[in-house]
C-alpha cells in the first residue's frame, strides 16, 4: 500500500475505530481515557502511513493500540476496578447508545477474563471479540504464533472452569 | 461463551463521540495534495525523498571540503581551507604521531602556499603590502606547525617509538630544507635594488625553525648511533617495507618506470654529465676496473658511449666498497640536475639498507631506509616543483645569467610567465619524452 490519502484513512476509521476504542475500553476501564488513546493509535498511524507502508492495517493498528496501552501502564500504572466499571453500565454517560445493553454472560465474560491475567485476557479479546487471526495476534502481543494457540487454549478452559464453577454456586 | 463474545462487539463508540474524535483528528493531520501523475520524484516515498536530499546535501558538503583543501591564498574557500577542514584535520588527531603527521602537513601546505603567491606575481591584481604580509603570515604558520610538529615527535621519541619518530623528523627536516632552496631560489630570481622580495622575511623564519628541527632530527638518529637496540628487527623491516612502498608510490606518482633498476640514472644523465662522471670515476680507480676499461673503450672509439656503459662506470665508482670518492660524490652532488642526485643517492640508500638488514644491523638499516625515504621526499618536491615551474612562470634563467624583468611601477610581470626556464626544461623533457619515464603529465600537486 502507497502512503495514505486523507480519504483512505477516513476509511480506516470510519471501519476499525470501534474495535480500538473497545480494545481500550475494557483495558481501561475509562470511556475517556480510551477515546484519548483511541485518537492516539489513529494519530500515529497517520504519521507513520506517511513515511512508510502499511500492508494490514488492522493488525497495524492493535499492535499501536497494544504498545500505547503497555507503555501507559508501565508509566502511570493505572488501574481501576472492573467491578466498580461493570456497576456503572460500562457506559454512564450515553444512555441512549446500545452499546451499554450487553447481557448479564458478556459483563461475566469479561470480568472472569479480567481476572485470568493480562496476557490470557489479551488474546482472548483479540481471537473472539475482534475476531484477529492467530498470526496477527502473535503480532499484536509480540509472541510467537504457538504461544498464542497455547494461550487461547489455556484461557479457553480456565474461563469455561470458572463459569461452570460460578453457575455452579 | 461466543455469544457473550459477540455481544461485547456491542462495545462502541456512540455516533457523537465517533464523530467529535474524527473532527479532532482530521484538524490535527495534514492535507495531503492530489499527487500530481507527471511528478515521478512523488512515487518516491518521504524517506526516499528525504534519503536523496541528505545525499545530495552530503555530497555538495564534501565538494565544498575538497575544493576547499585544495584553495590557495585569496582564493574564495581559502578561508575554510584555514578555519574548518585544518581544524577538524587536528581536532581528529589523538595520538603523538598523528598529530605530528598532521602538523607536518600543515607545515608543508603553508609553504608550498607562499611559493604559489610568489610565483603568481603580477597577474592578481594583489598589492606588494598585502603579498608582504601574507606571505610572513604564511611563513609564522610554518614555523608554528614545524615547531609544533617536533613536540609531538619529541613526545613519540620518548614513549618509546623512537622509529617512527625518526621517519617523521626526517621528512619533516627534508621538507624544510628542499622548500627553503625552492625560497631562496625565489628570493634570488625576485631580489633587485627597486624590488624588496617579501621571501627574504618568511625565508629567515623558517630557517630559522629548520635549524631547530635540524639539531633535533641529528639529535634521535644520534641515539639511535649510541644505542642501536632501540631498533629491533621487526622495526627495520618494517621501515625497509616502507621505505620500497615509498620508492614504488613515487614511481607510480610521477610515471616512473624504476627507479631501481640499472637504466634510470643513466637515463637521466645528459651526455656532458654522463662523460664527466665517467672521467671522474676513472681517474680515481685503478686501471684494472671495469670502470676504466669501459672509459678506455669510450675515449679510444671501440666502445660506444652507451647510458648502459656509464651507467656502470658511475655505478662501479660509487658502490665499491666505502670508498666512494669525495670528488665523484660532490659531482653527483653538484650535477647539473636537480633529480639526479637524490635518485643516485635514493639508489645507493637503498641498496645500503637492504644489505644491512640482511646482515642484522638494524640500527644502521634503519637509518639508511631514512635516507631513502628522505630522497623520495626530494624527489618529489622537485618533480612538483618542476611541474609547476613549467606551467607557471620562470623563475630564473641559468643559462643567460639574466634575472627576469619585473615592472616595479606597474608590477606587470607577464614577461616572466612567458619566459620558460631553460634551466629546468632538459632535465624534464628529456624525463618525459623516452628516457624511461612515461609521456603523461604527472598529477599537479
Amino acid at each position: 500500500m502507497e502512503r495514505l490519502t486523507n480519504r483512505q484513512f477516513e476509511d480506516i476509521y470510519e471501519k476499525h475505530a470501534d474495535a480500538i476504542f473497545r480494545y481500550f475500553v475494557v483495558r481501561a476501564k475509562d470511556r475517556e481515557r480510551a477515546l484519548d488513546f483511541t485518537q492516539e493509535v489513529f494519530l500515529k498511524t497517520w504519521e507513520y502511513s506517511q513515511n512508510e507502508n502499511i500492508d494490514n492495517v488492522r493488525a497495524f493498528l492493535f499492535k499501536v493500540a497494544h504498545n500505547i496501552y503497555v507503555n501507559d501502564v508501565r508509566t502511570y500504572g493505572r488501574t481501576v476496578s472492573l467491578e466498580v466499571y461493570l456497576a456503572n453500565g460500562l457506559h454512564p454517560e450515553s444512555g441512549d447508545d446500545k452499546a451499554m445493553l450487553i447481557s448479564l454472560d458478556a459483563k461475566r465474560i469479561l470480568q472472569e477474563s479480567e481476572n485470568l491475567g493480562e496476557e490470557y485476557r489479551d488474546v482472548m479479546h483479540l481471537r473472539y471479540v475482534e475476531d484477529l487471526p492467530v498470526k496477527d495476534i502473535a503480532l499484536i502481543v509480540g509472541v510467537s504464533e504457538n504461544v498464542v494457540s497455547v494461550r487461547l487454549n489455556r484461557a479457553k478452559i480456565m474461563l469455561q472452569k470458572k463459569i461452570k464453577f460460578n453457575n455452579e454456586e | 461463551m461466543k455469544n457473550s463474545f459477540e455481544q461485547l462487539k456491542m462495545i462502541r463508540m456512540t455516533h457523537a463521540e465517533k464523530q467529535a474524535l474524527k473532527e479532532r483528528l482530521f484538524s490535527s493531520i495534514k492535507v495531503v495534495p492530489i499527487e500530481s501523475p507527471y511528478l515521478v520524484i512523488s512515487k518516491f516515498s518521504m524517506r526516499a525523498r528525504s534519503t536523496v536530499a541528505s545525499g545530495f546535501a552530503l555530497m555538495l558538503l564534501a565538494i565544498f571540503i575538497q575544493n576547499a583543501d585544495a584553495s590557495l591564498p585569496g582564493q574564495l574557500l581559502y578561508g575554510m581551507k584555514r578555519d574548518v577542514n585544518e581544524k577538524v584535520l587536528a581536532a581528529f588527531a589523538f595520538s603523538p604521531t598523528t598529530k605530528a603527521k598532521v602538523e607536518t602537513t600543515l607545515a608543508t601546505r603553508r609553504l608550498e602556499e607562499i611559493e604559489h603567491v610568489m610565483l603568481s606575481v603580477g597577474d592578481d591584481g594583489i598589492s606588494q603590502e598585502l603579498k608582504n604580509e601574507v606571505v610572513t603570515e604564511l611563513a609564522t604558520a610554518a614555523t608554528e606547525h614545524s615547531l609544533q610538529a617536533t613536540v609531538y615527535i619529541e613526545n613519540m621519541h620518548q614513549n618509546g617509538d623512537t622509529g617512527e619518530a625518526v621517519i617523521l623528523a626526517s621528512k619533516l627536516e627534508t621538507t624544510l630544507s628542499i622548500h627553503e632552496g625552492i625560497l631562496e631560489e625565489i628570493d634570488n630570481a625576485t631580489s633587485d635594488e627597486n624590488y624588496i622580495s617579501p621571501v627574504a622575511n618568511a625565508l629567515a623564519i623558517i630557517k630559522t625553525s629548520g635549524d631547530m628541527v635540524d639539531n633535533f632530527g641529528g639529535t634521535i638518529k644520534d641515539d639511535i648511533t649510541l644505542d642501536p637496540t632501540l631498533i629491533d628487527e621487526m622495526t627495520a623491516k618494517e621501515h625497509f617495507e616502507e621505505a620500497k612502498n615509498e620508492i614504488d608510490n613515487f614511481e607510480n606518482e610521477f610515471g616512473v618506470e624504476s627507479l631501481q633498476t640499472d637504466t634510470v640514472v643513466a637515463d637521466i644523465l645528459t651526455l656532458e654529465t654522463q662523460k664527466a662522471i665517467g672521467e671522474d670515476a676513472a681517474s680515481n680507480y685503478e686501471t684494472e676496473n671495469i670502470a676504466d676499461a669501459l672509459f678506455d673503450n669510450v675515449n679510444d672509439g671501440t666502445g660506444a658511449l652507451s647510458p648502459e656503459n656509464v651507467f656502470i662506470i658511475t655505478e662501479t665508482a660509487i658502490l665499491r666498497e666505502n670508498n666512494v670518492d669525495e670528488s665523484t660524490m660532490s659531482l653527483l652532488k653538484s650535477g647539473e640536475d636537480a633529480l639526479v642526485t637524490p635518485v643516485v643517492l635514493v639508489r645507493e640508500a637503498f641498496e645500503g639498507c637492504r644489505s644491512l638488514l640482511v646482515q642484522g644491523e638494524f640500527a644502521a638499516s634503519f637509518l639508511k631506509c631514512t635516507d631513502v625515504i628522505e630522497g623520495i621526499s626530494v624527489l618529489r618536491i622537485r618533480m612538483n616543483l618542476t611541474e609547476k615551474t613549467q606551467t607557471e612562470v620562470s623563475l630564473k634563467d641559468k643559462t643567460e645569467g639574466v634575472l627576469p624583468e619585473i615592472d616595479i611601477e606597474t608590477q606587470n610581470t607577464s614577461e616572466i610567465k612567458q619566459t620558460e626556464s631553460t634551466a629546468n626544461l632538459p632535465i624534464i623533457e628529456s624525463l618525459k619524452e623516452n628516457k624511461g619515464f612515461r609521456t603523461q603529465v604527472p598529477p599537479s600537486h
